[in-house]
């Protein structure tokens, strides 16, 4: 009896101790939010990501090591670390200017070796197996995923300098993405075999945008329709958010995705901004979290049930923190100047993301590179959108 | 546990023992400080879908990426709440210590 009383007596001490322990313990993880992100000049962990990046491309090894243990579970990451760390590297190109010859250098390579790959592997090369065992609807075969993302980096290293090898390239590749459209009954262009992303829709109609700020073109029309098409057949009717993915004919097939809607809301702020706010707001209010002072997100708003993918990464039962949705929750959050959630969402990065720093470069090992870019994306956000809205805003001519 | 660590006479009255909790959280500072020594951090990159080392297979590398995330938060939440719940018997006790009636070891521990 007396032994039963002290377990008694032992597990309500310990409930006690853990009701004392778990609402502090995001304190030991806290930092000012100006540690991931600041309105000018580079914040301390963007130097730091950057730094581990910059060196991953000066040591191919190290570099093919880091690739192929992305590429063992999807190739598409392989390319969307390329894209993310040019775009990060462009804008914090713009923020600090005496280290933009570094940061050339790198996406020049980038860019170079990217190009080279899809030439010569093609573009499945970058892409999941499944996109070679279907049909895509409209011929030749083309991936808005690719060409949208190139286009971007295209546009991103203009922006940041001219280089006049890539006016072509992006001429070529804006023309081509517009003359598919063109084509498209809907309005809607394929990523995999009748498999169309949101996601790569908003990002090249960013680069569109782009090309009309550096080469005086007017894809205006064509934005402005897409934006109203998107609001009319591609929201979810429950959340009002965006779906991630439909078939050509506007079936959706993942519903509104959290690891899609942060970076579209982003991606949308140069479209429509009104727009953009009204999905990061929904976003918020639908997917994040902020529990005990660590912030994260779910992959579905409470209405839509969907089974863990690629994109979402391991679901983690009871809170449905998705890993994917989390990471690219930052990008929401930096975009929108979500201070608190920003600042929540840093904590549990510290907390569970396993940051490991050799030599002043950070890494997460809780991430893979495209995680890793991802963030630094989001802690540097912000210098090329501002390009595209002063001159908008300005009534330029472009 | 307490068996492991010390040869003192079992607790007796209504309280349990304070340097238990201490115990375990000293073992699981222990296994945490082990994980790293290890070189296990990396392959919590399986948090997010991706094999921890290409050298060994999925099953291997998620397996110790799972078990050093265990670790983990056994000693980040685990220690600080049994340091603070012994701190919570250890004030209890001198608050409740009867003098004449005590039963309780010498030792707060």
């Amino acid at each position: 009896m007396q032994r039963l009383k002290r377990i008694a007596v032992g597990l309500l001490v310990l409930a006690v101790a853990a009701t004392i322990w778990v609402p502090c313990l995001h304190l030991v993880f806290a930092r000012p939010v100006t540690q991931f992100r600041n309105a000018d000049g580079l914040p301390p962990k963007a130097k730091q990501l950057a730094a581990r990046h910059l060196q991953l491309w000066t040591d191919p090894a190290t570099r093919q090591k880091e690739l192929d243990r992305m590429r063992a579970s999807n190739a598409e990451w392989d390319f969307m670390g390329r894209s993310f760390l040019v775009w990060s590297l462009a804008n914090m190109g713009l923020r600090d200017p005496a280290s933009k010859s570094v940061y050339l250098k790198t996406i020049d390579e980038i860019i170079d070796e990217t190009l080279r790959l899809e030439k010569e592997k093609g573009m499945y090369f970058f892409l999941m197996d499944y996109a070679s065992a279907g049909k895509y609807v409209m011929k030749p075969d083309r991936s808005l995923f690719l060409d949208g993302e190139i286009a971007l980096m295209l546009a991103s290293r203009r922006i940041l300098e001219e280089k006049e090898e890539y006016k072509t390239l992006l001429t070529e590749r804006i023309n081509i993405i517009e003359e598919e459209f063109n084509r498209s009954p809907h309005l809607v262009l394929e990523s995999y075999p009748d498999e169309c992303w949101t996601f790569d829709h908003c990002l090249a109609l960013d680069a569109m945008k782009m090309a009309d700020y550096l080469d005086g073109t007017d894809h205006s029309k064509l934005i402005h329709d897409w934006v109203a098409m998107a609001k009319k057949k591609l929201i979810d009717a429950q959340s009002g958010l965006l779906v991630a993915s439909f078939t050509t004919d506007y079936v959706p097939l993942g519903g509104p995705q959290g690891s899609t809607l942060w970076m579209v809301s982003h991606a949308l702020q140069i479209l429509d901004a009104d727009f953009a706010r009204d999905q990061y707001t929904r976003a918020r209010r639908e997917l994040g979290e902020i529990t005990c002072g660590f912030g994260y997100a779910h992959e579905w708003p409470a209405s839509w049930k969907g089974p863990a993918n690629i994109d979402s990464g391991p679901i983690i039962p009871v809170f449905n923190i998705s890993a994917g949705s989390s990471g690219m929750a930052f990008i929401g959050a930096s975009a929108f100047d979500d201070e608190p959630f920003l600042k929540s969402l840093c904590s549990t990065l510290d907390f569970v993301g396993f940051p490991t720093r050799k030599s002043g470069a950070l890494k997460y090992s809780a991430s893979n590179q495209v995680g890793d870019a991802a963030l630094l994306y989001a802690s540097t956000l912000g210098p090329l959108w501002k390009k595209i809205e002063t001159r908008e805003r300005k009534g330029a001519k472009p | 546990m307490s068996k492991f660590f010390s040869r003192r006479p079992k607790t007796k009255g209504p309280l349990p023992s304070a340097g238990y909790f201490l115990e375990w959280a000293g073992l699981l500072t222990v296994l945490f400080l082990v994980v790293n020594i290890a070189g296990m951090r990396p392959f919590t990159s399986v948090l997010n879908g991706t094999i921890g080392s290409t050298t060994l297979d999925w099953q291997t590398a998620s397996f110790l990426g799972a078990a050093y995330v265990m670790v983990y938060l056994a000693f980040v939440l685990g220690a600080p709440t049994l340091i603070i719940a012994a701190g919570i018997l250890t004030l209890w006790r001198k608050l409740t210590r009867n003098p004449e009636t005590n039963e309780q070891p010498k030792s707060p521990a």
